[in-house]
């Protein structure tokens, strides 16, 4: 015990040691199940405890939704390119712009409904009690609205009123 | 022969102060002696550490006669072992909770056109 030196870098060195095996070991599995599913799909296998098999089946789903959403996602940008030049060429609402709205409402529609179609089904790609719990969460994240009332600035008594209508 | 132990060390000594009784300086002293004595010793003081580096000092000095010290060593090394698992822990747990929160918001984005918020 003659070089504190000598002691004091053993001891950074063991810090670093305990330090980098401790982090190391245990984010290891985060970057492992990154590497295998995705970032998107990761969150579902640990978070709803998947089997490889209900994974595979959701991974599949999926896959397939991501398509058909993509293809939407085109379509409603289009019909909002067609609506901004409609809109830098008129001063009043045209039948023109009106149809483009309705095809760009009815298209987030059959979005939404799509939408609804696949966690119906990944739900029941999963066990039961995932499968319900998987859908409340989805719905909270994406259907449920963001404030209690589409009145804006009404009073809490006001809104009550709106609710009991 | 002088002798590096003498037969009677009181008689040597009483013999030695009788010496240094009787020496006398001559000499006379340099000019301005008095002043460079009292120059050399406000020099010295303005050239002492300071109070915190003193204290800093005499911590190092702790520290090192700690560490010669096998138990004080071993204490050292088992605490910054401790300290580098617990970092180690917690760093990995953060990691862990912003995984899971940046996968939740790509899983959202993917499945919902309509999400903006990145941080579900």
């Amino acid at each position: 015990m003659k070089h504190p030196r000598l002691i004091i870098l053993c001891g950074l060195a063991l810090a670093a040691g305990g330090f980098g095996v401790l982090y190391a070991s245990r984010t290891a599995p985060y970057r492992q199940l990154e590497m295998e599913c995705g970032p998107d799909l990761a969150w579902i296998k640990k978070e709803f405890r998947l089997d490889k098999a209900d994974f595979e089946r959701v991974r599949v789903l999926h896959e397939q939704y991501k398509v058909e959403c993509a293809e939407y996602c085109r379509q409603i940008d289009a019909k909002h390119r067609a609506l901004s030049l409609l809109l830098a060429t008129s001063t009043n609402v045209t039948p023109e712009i009106e149809k483009v709205l309705n095809d760009a409402a009815m298209l987030r529609k059959q979005c939404h409904t799509t939408m609804l179609r696949h966690f119906f089904a990944v739900s029941r790609a999963m066990p039961p009690e995932q499968g319900r719990r998987y859908l409340a969460w989805m719905q909270a994240e994406t259907l449920s609205s963001t404030h209690p009332t589409m009145l804006p600035h009404t009073a809490p008594s006001a809104r009550h009123d709106a609710n009991m209508q | 022969m002088f002798s590096m132990k003498p037969e009677h060390p009181s008689d040597d000594d009483k013999r030695l102060h009788e010496l240094l009784q009787d020496w006398r300086v001559e000499a006379p002293l340099p000019p301005r002696f008095q002043e460079g004595v009292w120059r050399k010793i406000a020099r010295a003081d303005a050239a002492a550490p300071s109070g915190w580096r003193r204290g800093w000092d005499e911590l190092i000095a702790g520290w090192t006669a700690l560490l010669r010290r096998p138990v004080g060593a071993v204490a050292y090394l088992s605490a910054l072992l401790l300290v580098g698992t617990v970092l180690g822990y917690w760093q990995s747990d953060r990691f862990g909770d912003q995984k899971e929160m940046a996968w939740r918001a790509a899983y959202v984005q993917s499945v919902y056109p309509y999400s903006t918020r990145s941080d579900r």
